[in-house]
C-alpha cells in the first residue's frame, strides 16, 4: 500500500510541478492550447461503456448496422473534444475589484470573463482551489462578470488560490479545465471582537500622551467585567467581597475625537489586540465618530467616514504577526 | 456540477422525445402492458413538472419496478432473448424517467436510450431502419445537448447542434466502419427475431404455392460469374418431397434412416460459379442451381444433390455456390432400389390404370414420358385459382377439372410415373428469376416459387421434367410477374404488388433501381464484415497494421482539422482582420500618448465617445470612425467604401495623435 502510494506519488509530484510550472499568472488570461487540459469525464467514461456494450453486440450479432451506431457514437466521442476545448478556448479571465472581508468570511473578487470571436461560450465552472464550483451560464463577446468568493480564514493580504476554470459543455463527455493563477488581492481584515469600549482605551486627541493609556486620572465608577479589559482595572476589593468581577472605569475628557490605541491592550495576544481594535473602530463607525488609530510605528489622525474606516481596518489587517 | 441539478423544461421534452423515438420501432413486439407502463411514466413524470403530481413515493417505484421485471419475464419466458432483454431496458428506462432529478438520472435514461435506439438493428437491417435509427440516434444526442445548455434554454438548439454535430460525425463513422477490422463472435446468441418467414414448406399440398406467389418479397438475390443462364434453364432446386400421403408431398423424417442408393454425380464442365444471397427463411434450405458440387460451411449435402443447413436461417446469408447444369446423376443399380420413391398410397385407381395402360403402348420410360407431356399440353390449363379436389385428388384432377398449376401437375406426374415404375419426386424450389439490369443480378422473388418433377431413368438417371413447361411454356420462358399479372390472385398479399405489374412503365423500372439499391445495401453495408478483406485490399494494397493504423489517423486528422478550422475560422479571421488590426494600432498609439486604451469588450462607438470627451481634438476622427466601423460591420455595407473610409480615416488620426 504505501509502496504504492509511493509510487504514485513519485509520479504525480514531478507531474504536478510541472504542471504547477506551466500554470499561466497575471491579472488578464487569456484560455489557449498551452493552458487548457481535457481529459474524459465520469459521464464520458459511461458513455464510451455503451459504445463498447454496442460493439460487443455488433459482434456478436455480426450485425455491421450496430457496429456502425457504436462507431457513431465513439466518432460523437473524439468530435467532442474539439467542442468541448472550443468551449473553453479563447475565454479571457480579468481580475477586475476584490472586495474586503473579515477573517473568517469568504472575500468576494469580481472576474470579467468575455470571450473572442463570435461564439458563446456556455456552461462554464469556476471555483477557487478546493472551493465550491460557481456556474456561468454564458459569455460572450461582451463578456460578463463574475463575483467568486474565496475563504479568508486568516487576517492580512489574502491571495486567492489557483483559479480552476472549466467546463464539459456540450456533450457532458469530456472535462476541459485550466489552473490559473489569478494575480488578485484582497484585504482581509482581523476578526471582530468584541469588547466594552473601556475609556482608557480610548484618548483624548488634545493630549494624547502615552502615559494616559496608564488609566484615566478620574475615577468614574464600576462596570461589569468584560474579556479584554485589562486586567489591572479590576476591582480585586469587589471581587473579593463576593461581587462579582468589576471593572473600574474612569473618566477622561472625552470629546467625539476618540483615539484607539495599540498600547491599551496590552498584555494580551496579538491578534486579540488587532481583533479588538477592528470590532472598536466597527463600531465607531456605526455611531459616527471622529477616531483615530495608534499602531507601533503607525497612526492615524482621528476621521470618519468610508475611506477613513478602510484605511484604518487596512492597517490592522496588515499589522505584523507575531513571528515565532 | 452541484447534485441539486434541476432538469429545465426542454431537457426535460427531450427526454421524453428521445424516449418516444426509440420505443416506436419496437412496439411490434412489445406487449401491450408495458406500452401502458410507458406513457403512465412518462405522463406521470409530465404531471410532477407541470407541478400538478409529486413523485410517487419509493415503494410504489419499487413495486413498479418488480412488477415490470417479472411482466418482461412472463411475456417472454426468461430475458435471454433479445426481445426480452430490450423489453427490459425499455421497462427500465422508462421507469428510470419518472426519477430524474439530478443529471446523473438524466444521463442513465440517454444512455439507455442510445441502446435501445441501436438493438431495433438486431431485428431489421433494412435501409429505412437504419435511416430511422440514425434520426433516433440524432434526437438522443439532441436529449444529451439538452442536460447542458445553459444559456438561451430552449428546444430548438440542442436539436441544430445535434444535427451540426452529426454531420461532423458521419464521416469519422464511416472511416472507422471501413477500417476497423470485425471480430468474429466471442459467443453465440441465439436470435430469437421474429418468426413468420416467407419461403417453401416442408410438406407442398398441390394449392401450397398458390401462398408464395401472393408474396413478391426477394427470396434471393444471385449474382453470377460470368455469363448468366438462359431463363429457362434457371430451375433452383430446393428440397425434393420423397413421400406421398394421397394428399400431400414431404419428406418423412421417420424414413431418412432407411438406406439410400449410393449416387454418383457425373459432370460436364463447365460449371457455373455464383454468389447467392438467402433472406431468412427460419428453414434450413438453400436453392441451388441444379447440381451443387460443394456444401459451404456449416451446410450438409443431402443424397438427393440438395443443400441443408444445420441450423433454421434467421438472418440473410450469402454463400459462394458451384452449380453443374450439364451433369448424370445416376445410380449403381436399379430402379427398384429406389423403394421410396416408388411407394404409393392405396387409391386414385383410375389415374393408375390410366398410366399403366399407356405404358404398355408406349414400352419405354422416355416415350411415356412424351406421351403423358403431350396430354397434358393438350387438355389442361394453367390457372392460379384452380377448382377444389376432394377424395382421390389425382384422379379428379387428371380426369375433371383439368385446371391448375405446378403443384397439380408435378403431383399428378410423379404419380403417373410410380404406377409404372420409374421412380419419381416432386421438387420444389424456384424458376427463373427477375434480371437487374442496373446491377447485373437475378432477383428471385417468392412468387417465383415452383414444384416440378425428377425421374430416374435407367440409361439417364435423375431427369428433370417440368409437365408445367408444357401446359403453359410462358411460365418457365418469361418472369413470373409478367405471367401472372391478368390473374386476380397474383400479388394479393403483397403491399405495393399492384405496381410492379407491367415491365415498360416508370415505376416498374424505378422498382428495379429500388432493388439494385437495397441489395447493394445488402452486400456492402449489411453484410460488410464478409467483403471488409477484400476492401481493405484493394484500398491498403495490402493489410498491415501500419496502413490501417495510417488509414484511420490520416482521414480522422483531416475531419477533425476541418472542424476545428470551422469552430475558430471567425476567431482567426477576426484577428487577421486588417480593419480590426488598424484599429488596434490606434488603440495602442493613443494608450502611449494618453493613457486612452480600448477595454476589452468596449465596443467602438462607446471608444470613440471616451476618446472624443479627453482629446475633443480627435472627437470629429473617432466619430467618423465609429460611424464607419458600424457601417462596415452592421450595416451590411458590401462595397467597402465604409471600410475604405475608415482606413483613411485611422490613417489620419494617427498622425494627429
Amino acid at each position: 500500500m504505501s509502496v504504492l502510494s509511493f509510487t504514485l506519488r513519485t509520479i504525480r509530484e514531478p507531474f504536478q510541478r510541472w504542471a504547477e510550472s506551466r500554470r499561466p499568472r497575471g491579472d488578464s488570461i487569456e484560455l489557449n492550447q498551452k493552458r487548457i487540459f481535457i481529459f474524459p469525464s465520469a459521464a464520458g467514461g459511461g458513455f464510451l461503456l455503451v459504445a463498447l456494450l454496442l460493439l460487443l453486440i455488433g459482434t456478436n450479432y455480426e450485425n455491421n448496422l450496430v457496429h456502425a451506431v457504436a462507431f457513431l457514437l465513439l466518432s460523437l466521442f473524439v468530435l467532442s473534444i474539439i467542442h468541448t476545448y472550443g468551449n473553453l478556448s479563447g475565454i479571457r479571465v480579468t481580475a477586475k475589484e476584490s472586495h474586503s472581508c473579515f477573517a473568517g468570511e469568504r472575500a468576494e473578487f469580481e472576474l470579467h470573463l468575455t470571450a473572442n470571436g463570435k461564439r458563446v461560450r456556455e456552461n462554464i465552472q469556476l471555483a477557487w482551489k478546493g472551493g465550491t464550483p460557481q456556474t456561468v451560464k454564458a459569455i460572450d463577446g461582451d463578456g460578463c462578470r463574475v463575483r467568486l468568493y474565496h475563504p479568508a480564514p486568516k487576517r492580512g493580504r489574502l491571495k486567492p488560490e489557483p483559479l480552476l476554470i472549466e467546463s464539459t459543455f456540450p456533450l457532458g463527455l469530456l472535462r476541459a479545465w485550466s489552473w490559473l493563477e489569478i494575480e488578485s488581492s484582497a484585504i482581509v481584515y482581523p476578526a471582530p471582537l468584541q469588547v466594552q469600549m473601556a475609556k482608557s482605551q480610548v484618548l483624548d486627541g488634545a493630549d494624547g500622551g502615552r502615559q494616559a493609556t496608564d488609566g484615566g486620572e478620574d475615577f468614574s465608577g464600576f462596570t461589569q467585567y468584560q474579556p479584554g479589559m485589562p486586567l489591572r482595572h479590576v476591582a480585586w476589593k469587589a471581587y473579593a467581597r463576593g461581587r462579582g468581577l468589576h471593572a473600574k472605569t474612569y473618566h477622561a475628557q472625552v470629546d467625539d475625537r476618540i483615539w484607539l490605541d495599540w498600547e491599551a491592550f496590552s498584555g494580551q495576544p496579538t491578534e486579540m489586540r488587532l481583533s479588538s481594535l477592528c470590532y472598536l473602530v466597527i463600531q465607531l463607525e456605526k455611531h459616527g465618530d471622529h477616531y483615530g488609530l495608534r499602531l507601533p510605528g503607525k497612526s492615524f489622525e482621528p476621521d470618519r467616514g468610508e475611506q477613513h474606516r478602510k484605511r484604518v481596518l487596512t492597517a490592522l489587517a496588515l499589522h505584523p504577526g507575531d513571528r515565532v | 456540477m452541484s447534485e441539486q441539478y434541476r432538469l429545465s423544461r426542454p431537457a426535460l421534452l427531450w427526454q421524453f422525445i428521445a424516449i418516444a423515438v426509440v420505443v416506436v420501432p419496437h412496439l411490434s413486439h412489445l406487449p401491450s402492458w408495458l406500452l401502458v407502463l410507458i406513457v403512465a411514466a412518462v405522463g406521470w413524470r409530465l404531471m410532477v413538472h407541470m407541478g400538478r403530481w409529486s413523485f410517487p413515493h419509493w415503494s410504489i417505484r419499487t413495486l413498479f419496478s418488480l412488477a415490470a421485471c417479472a411482466g418482461v419475464f412472463l411475456s417472454y419466458g426468461g430475458i435471454g432473448g433479445v426481445n426480452g432483454m430490450v423489453a427490459l431496458l425499455i421497462a427500465g428506462f422508462s421507469l428510470k424517467s419518472l426519477e430524474i432529478h439530478k443529471r446523473r438520472d438524466a444521463l442513465l435514461v440517454v444512455y439507455v436510450a442510445f441502446i435501445v435506439a441501436t438493438s431495433a438493428l438486431l431485428f431489421d437491417q433494412s435501409v429505412w431502419m437504419a435511416a430511422y435509427v440514425l434520426i433516433a440516434v440524432q434526437l438522443t444526442t439532441a436529449a444529451l445537448l439538452a442536460i447542458y445548455q445553459t444559456h438561451n434554454v430552449d428546444m430548438g438548439r440542442p436539436f441544430r447542434t445535434s444535427a451540426v454535430m452529426m454531420m461532423q460525425a458521419i464521416p469519422l463513422m464511416l472511416v472507422l466502419f471501413i477500417v476497423i477490422p470485425r471480430m468474429g463472435p466471442i459467443w453465440n446468441l441465439k436470435m430469437d427475431v421474429g418468426s413468420a418467414r416467407t419461403g417453401l414448406s416442408d410438406t407442398m399440398s398441390p394449392g401450397e404455392i398458390t401462398n408464395l406467389t401472393r408474396s413478391s418479397e426477394v427470396a434471393f438475390r444471385v449474382r453470377f460469374e460470368g455469363k448468366r443462364p438462359p431463363q429457362n434453364a434457371l430451375y433452383w432446386r430446393a428440397l425434393t418431397y420423397p413421400d406421398f400421403d394421397g394428399r400431400s408431398w414431404y419428406r418423412d423424417e421417420a424414413r431418412e434412416r432407411q438406406p439410400v442408393p449410393t449416387e454418383s454425380l457425373m459432370i460436364q464442365r463447365p460449371v457455373l460459379k455464383y454468389d447467392l444471397m438467402l433472406e431468412a427463411t427460419g428453414s434450413r434450405y438453400i436453392p441451388t442451381l441444379d447440381m451443387p458440387l460443394s456444401a459451404p460451411v456449416g451446410v450438409r449435402l443431402n443424397p438427393d444433390m440438395t443443400l441443408r443447413l444445420n441450423l433454421p436461417l434467421q438472418k440473410r446469408e450469402e454463400y459462394s455456390l458451384e452449380s453443374a447444369l450439364q451433369y448424370r446423376l445416376t445410380a449403381q443399380g436399379e430402379a427398384l432400389n429406389y423403394v421410396r420413391e416408388l411407394s404409393l398410397p392405396i387409391g386414385n385407381r383410375r389415374t393408375r390404370e390410366l398410366a399403366r395402360s399407356w405404358y404398355a403402348e408406349t414400352g419405354s420410360g422416355d416415350a411415356f414420358i412424351a406421351r403423358l407431356m403431350a396430354f397434358y399440353k393438350s387438355s389442361f390449363t394453367y390457372t392460379l385459382k384452380p377448382p377444389k379436389l376432394g377424395r382421390d385428388s389425382i384422379d379428379k384432377f387428371m380426369f375433371e377439372t383439368q385446371r391448375g398449376f405446378c403443384g397439380h401437375f408435378s403431383s399428378s406426374m410423379v404419380f403417373m410415373l410410380r404406377s409404372v415404375g420409374i421412380p419419381a419426386r416432386v421438387v420444389a424450389g424456384y424458376q427463373g428469376g427477375e434480371w437487374n439490369p442496373y446491377e447485373n443480378y437475378l432477383v428471385v422473388r417468392q412468387y417465383d416459387a415452383h414444384a416440378w418433377v425428377e425421374a430416374w431413368l435407367p440409361q439417364k438417371g435423375w431427369i428433370r421434367i417440368d409437365p408445367t413447361a408444357a401446359v403453359a411454356p410462358q411460365r418457365i420462358e418469361r418472369p413470373s410477374e409478367e405471367l401472372f399479372s391478368e390473374e386476380e390472385d397474383f400479388l394479393r398479399d403483397a403491399p405495393l404488388g399492384g405496381l410492379t405489374i407491367g415491365r415498360n412503365s416508370l415505376l416498374a423500372d424505378l422498382w428495379l433501381q429500388w432493388d439494385a439499391f437495397s441489395y447493394g445495401w445488402q452486400q456492402w453495408v449489411v453484410n460488410y464484415h464478409s467483403r471488409q478483406t477484400d476492401v481493405l485490399k484493394r484500398l491498403l494494397g495490402e493489410i498491415t497494421p501500419l496502413r490501417v493504423a495510417l488509414a484511420l489517423l490520416i482521414p480522422f486528422a483531416i475531419v477533425m482539422c476541418l472542424v476545428a478550422l470551422k469552430l475558430f475560422w471567425r476567431h482567426w479571421h477576426l484577428v487577421r482582420d486588417r480593419h480590426d488590426q488598424a484599429l488596434e494600432r490606434l488603440s495602442q498609439r493613443l494608450a502611449h500618448k494618453s493613457g486612452l486604451g480600448r477595454q476589452p469588450g468596449e465596443t467602438v462607438k462607446n471608444y470613440s465617445d471616451r476618446v472624443a470627451e479627453i482629446r475633443p481634438d480627435l472627437a470629429l476622427y473617432m466619430q467618423e470612425i465609429a460611424y464607419c466601423y458600424e457601417q462596415m460591420r452592421y450595416a451590411g455595407d458590401d462595397t467597402g467604401s465604409s471600410a475604405r473610409r475608415m482606413l483613411n480615416m485611422i490613417r489620419q488620426c494617427q498622425t494627429k495623435v
